[in-house]
């Protein structure tokens, strides 16, 4: 399948960290709206579908469909199993090492359309996958609904990387619905940047680490402009001995409302967790909330929380300016240095993207 | 980064000259009637009780905190700084060093430090003149011990490449031979433009290795006339 995109798409698609380099990915599918325009397989270790035609293909993947996330939960959900456009399904081979990211590209070109998105993801037993999703409009759209329903499954000793980075538009509405299982010993690390403008974003990425030994980490990034409203939260509930999850947010809030949730539940022994919600607030007429929430049920458990609201200190500011640095720059400095986008091990040329992004704020 | 100065016929020959100069935070005096000057290549000393303005006249100089000048100028060669902003000021080329920095997470002394000096060969050397390889990858001023804040303080205003020096305590809460250490780094500092230093000093500790044209006194955020 050929990729036919004007350039500006292409540019806006790099910012999500689409690489058009084939030789640097594993793997590719670009859906717009809600049908596949590019499709590539280069490493024999994974496999990359579209929904549609792993499904017909895999009459097994009825055990991982809609097994996670209940098409009941809510309106959106409910609107994905009634009308399903289309998806990705993304499944590292048994021991299989994938090195080069897989990307996959959800792109709504068309004003006034609900992108309604499926998607499932498989590492298998030993293996390791890395994964970066791109969701974006096209510049000239300007009122769209996208949800996301993302099924993902990490098995015995398997290590999944899922980055997702949105570039929505201002009147832009997002509903992503996320649900992930771990298995013994697996690892699940996942960045999800949303520095862009959006009007209505609403997430709450759930993981199950059921097996023992398992590790869920999240690291989140949030940046809220002037009329728009981000609720984001991650819910990890640790049910098997030695689960460890770490979970930290860090939102700017230049405008707009902003809620950053976190909320993990232990429930086996010799579990480890830590949540933290962090937020700056650098603008006038901005509201943000942190509301960091722990639950256990047993007594050999080691679970800590952190959450802290600031604003960039005028000391810093006159520090940084006391060097011979304008203010517009000390201020993009500290920003930032408080998301620090370099500590989070991205695909390379995807950091440098965001870090550029931010000096133009 | 320092601009160039000129010390024209109106500055007199005078680096910084600063007249009858008065400052105050939400109405409350804290320095007045300040009268200095100083020239090129000259190291005067401040002396004088805590909370007698010292620190409060430096940075009245570089336009930091709140302070509200509430009379008199401050001439910066033959240029007025009164109104000009902080970055204004330092990149005219006054650099001062920070008693109690503030502590920026995410940004690293040496990105701090690129930005300071485009010369990366010299960011390089001063790093390795300072022993900063690993202190340079870490946070700015976090969790920096006392030695380590002097020499991360020191080590940016090498870059700056300024005509005038604020150091403001470089010898408290340092040891003997660091103090021997800083004192080199100051003489080093105003080697290359023939700049300036002002240092605040409590102890005077600081004078055994830096050698000092004028000494003042100020008590109550006056200025008294030399001192020995």
């Amino acid at each position: 399948m050929l990729i036919d995109l004007f350039s500006g798409d292409k540019k806006k698609m790099r910012s999500v960290g689409m690489n058009f380099n084939s030789s640097k990915i594993s793997g590719s599918l670009f859906i717009q709206n809600k049908d596949p325009i590019y499709h590539l397989m280069s490493d024999p270790g994974v496999e990359v579908l579209d929904m549609k035609m792993a499904l017909n293909k895999y009459h097994s993947l009825k055990k991982y469909y809609w097994k996670l996330i209940d098409p009941k939960q809510d309106e959106y959900t409910g609107q994905v199993f009634n009308d399903f456009h289309q998806g990705y399904f993304i499944r590292s081979k048994p021991g299989q090492k994938v090195e080069l990211p897989v990307q996959a590209c959800l792109f709504i070109a068309r004003e006034k359309f609900s992108q309604n998105i499926h998607n499932i993801i498989i590492a298998e037993e030993g293996s390791e996958l890395n994964i970066v999703t791109g969701c974006l409009t096209a510049d000239y759209i300007k009122e769209a609904l996208h949800i996301g329903i993302t099924e993902m499954y990490v098995k015995k000793g398997a290590k999944l990387t899922f980055t997702m980075v949105h570039n929505w538009g201002e009147k832009i509405k997002v509903r992503p619905r996320t649900a992930t299982q771990v298995e013994k010993n697996g690892i699940f690390l996942s960045n999800y940047i949303c520095i862009k403008p959006v009007a209505d974003l609403q997430m709450s990425p759930t993981c199950y680490l059921n097996g023992e030994g398992s590790v869920g980490r999240y690291n989140s990034l949030l940046y809220s402009y002037p009329n728009s409203s981000i609720d984001v939260g991650t819910k990890v509930f640790l049910e098997a001995e030695k689960a460890r999850a770490e979970v930290v947010t860090k939102a700017i809030c230049s405008g707009g409302e902003i809620v950053i949730r976190g909320y993990i539940k232990g429930s086996a022994s010799k579990i480890k967790s830590h949540l933290d919600c962090k937020g700056l607030i650098t603008g006038r007429g901005g509201r943000m909330r942190a509301i960091p929430e722990l639950e256990a049920n047993m007594p050999d458990l080691d679970m800590t929380h952190e959450a802290a609201i600031g604003k960039i200190s005028a000391e810093q500011l006159e520090y940084l300016e006391a060097r011979g640095i304008s203010e517009k720059e000390s201020l993009s400095l500290i920003t930032k240095g408080f998301l620090d986008i370099t500590s989070m091990n991205l695909p390379s040329g995807l950091d440098h993207q965001l870090i550029d992004y931010l000096e133009t704020l | 980064m320092a601009g160039a100065i000129f010390l024209t016929k109106e500055a007199m020959g005078n680096l910084l000259k600063i007249t009858n100069l008065s400052s105050s935070i939400e109405g409350k005096k804290i320095i007045s009637g300040i009268n200095l000057t100083i020239q090129p290549g000259q190291t005067i000393v401040l002396m004088g009780p805590n909370g007698s303005g010292k620190t409060s006249l430096f940075k009245t100089i570089l336009g930091v905190g709140n302070f509200r000048i509430n009379s008199g100028e401050i001439y910066f060669g033959n240029k007025k700084i009164n109104n000009l902003s902080i970055d204004q000021r330092a990149r005219l080329g006054i650099a001062l060093m920070f008693q109690k920095p503030p502590k920026i997470t995410g940004v690293t002394l040496l990105s701090l430090l690129k930005l300071l000096n485009s010369d990366e060969r010299k960011v390089g050397k001063q790093i390795k003149n300072f022993s900063a390889g690993k202190l340079a990858l870490r946070d700015l001023n976090s969790n920096f011990s006392g030695g380590e804040l002097k020499r991360s303080e020191l080590l940016q205003l090498s870059l700056q490449n300024a005509w005038l020096y604020l150091l403001d305590e470089p010898d408290s809460g340092v040891d003997l031979d660091n103090i021997k250490l800083i004192g080199k780094q100051i003489n080093e500092l105003t080697k290359e433009k023939n700049s300036s230093v002002i240092i605040i000093t409590h102890t005077g500790q600081i004078l055994d290795y830096v050698k000092a044209d004028k000494a003042y006194l100020m008590v109550d955020g006056q200025m008294k006339k030399n001192v020995n």
